[in-house]
């Protein structure tokens, strides 16, 4: 047994899953959210995006499937997510659409603590974003 | 215009007269009730929620106890000298002197997120454009 004597700190992180048609690109999040062109939140949508592209994998090689889940990619989605994720995924999947995982943490910049304490599920006609995984 | 204090979570907000949260949505730059939207409107709570003004409770309250209104600002609020003369500096009477603590609304992770470095300029950003856009 480790006993730590000083400071002891907390962090966490939250799951997210990203369908998309194609490249998952920072004006795709920017339309996604609703930020405009010259929005004050112009900042917070490039770091949260650069906060989601330095995690994304594509779904099914995901490093976490294979050591936590023995490569099972259902059961992963349904330990992390959902079944009606899991049904929505498969169904992306049948349509040729692209399935990224990844994972916010609350240890990184102050945009990617908001949103890995935050749980959100956003959807257009382009995008799904779900990461309601994380509730604190 | 918004000053924080070295507490990191209280602010001072100097204003010509009071915002509603539809003039902080559309200086904001959002698309009506999108997720974006919806993040904008909690920061609106987050800055506007629970504020005391800071001359009526003076007037009302404390006027006896101290020398004066800078005073009173000092030890009430125990603020720094660099706070107290930055207010000073731009403090008019016929403005709005208003109080906050960001996390008097409960909204503890974007409270963070608004008081940080990262989040901070997009409260000025949106501040000046409601004021400016008055004065024009």
């Amino acid at each position: 047994m480790k006993i730590k004597s000083d400071f002891v700190t907390n962090s966490s992180t939250t799951s997210y899953i990203i369908i998309c048609d194609g490249d998952f690109t920072q004006q795709d999040l920017a339309d996604l959210m609703g930020v405009q062109k010259g929005s004050a939140f112009s900042g917070l949508v490039e770091s949260l995006y650069q906060s989601l592209h330095h995690s994304l994998n594509p779904a099914r090689s995901a490093r976490e499937i294979g050591e936590n889940y023995g490569g099972d990619f259902e059961a992963y989605l349904r330990g992390h997510f959902s079944e009606e994720v899991l049904r929505k995924v498969l169904d992306a999947e049948r349509k040729g659409r692209s399935v990224f995982v990844g994972s916010l943490a609350s240890d990184k910049n102050m945009t990617e603590t908001f949103f890995c304490c935050d749980s959100f599920e956003w959807e257009n006609d382009k995008i799904y974003i779900n990461a309601l995984q994380c509730v604190w | 215009m918004i000053v924080r204090t070295k507490s990191s979570n209280t602010y001072f907000l100097i204003l010509d007269q009071l915002c509603t949260e539809q003039q902080w949505l559309t200086a904001a730059g959002v698309r009506p009730k999108s997720p974006a939207a919806g993040i904008a409107a909690r920061v609106y709570s987050c800055i506007f929620g629970g504020m005391t003004d800071v001359v009526a409770d003076y007037e009302t309250y404390y006027q006896r106890e101290y020398r004066d209104f800078w005073n009173f600002l000092y030890w009430h609020y125990m603020i720094d000298e660099d706070t107290l003369e930055e207010i000073r500096g731009v403090y008019k009477s016929s403005q709005r002197l208003l109080y906050g603590d960001i996390h008097a609304a409960g909204d503890y992770c974007l409270g963070e997120y608004i008081m940080s470095e990262e989040g901070f300029p997009t409260i000025k950003r949106i501040l000046a454009k409601i004021y400016k856009e008055r004065k024009a």
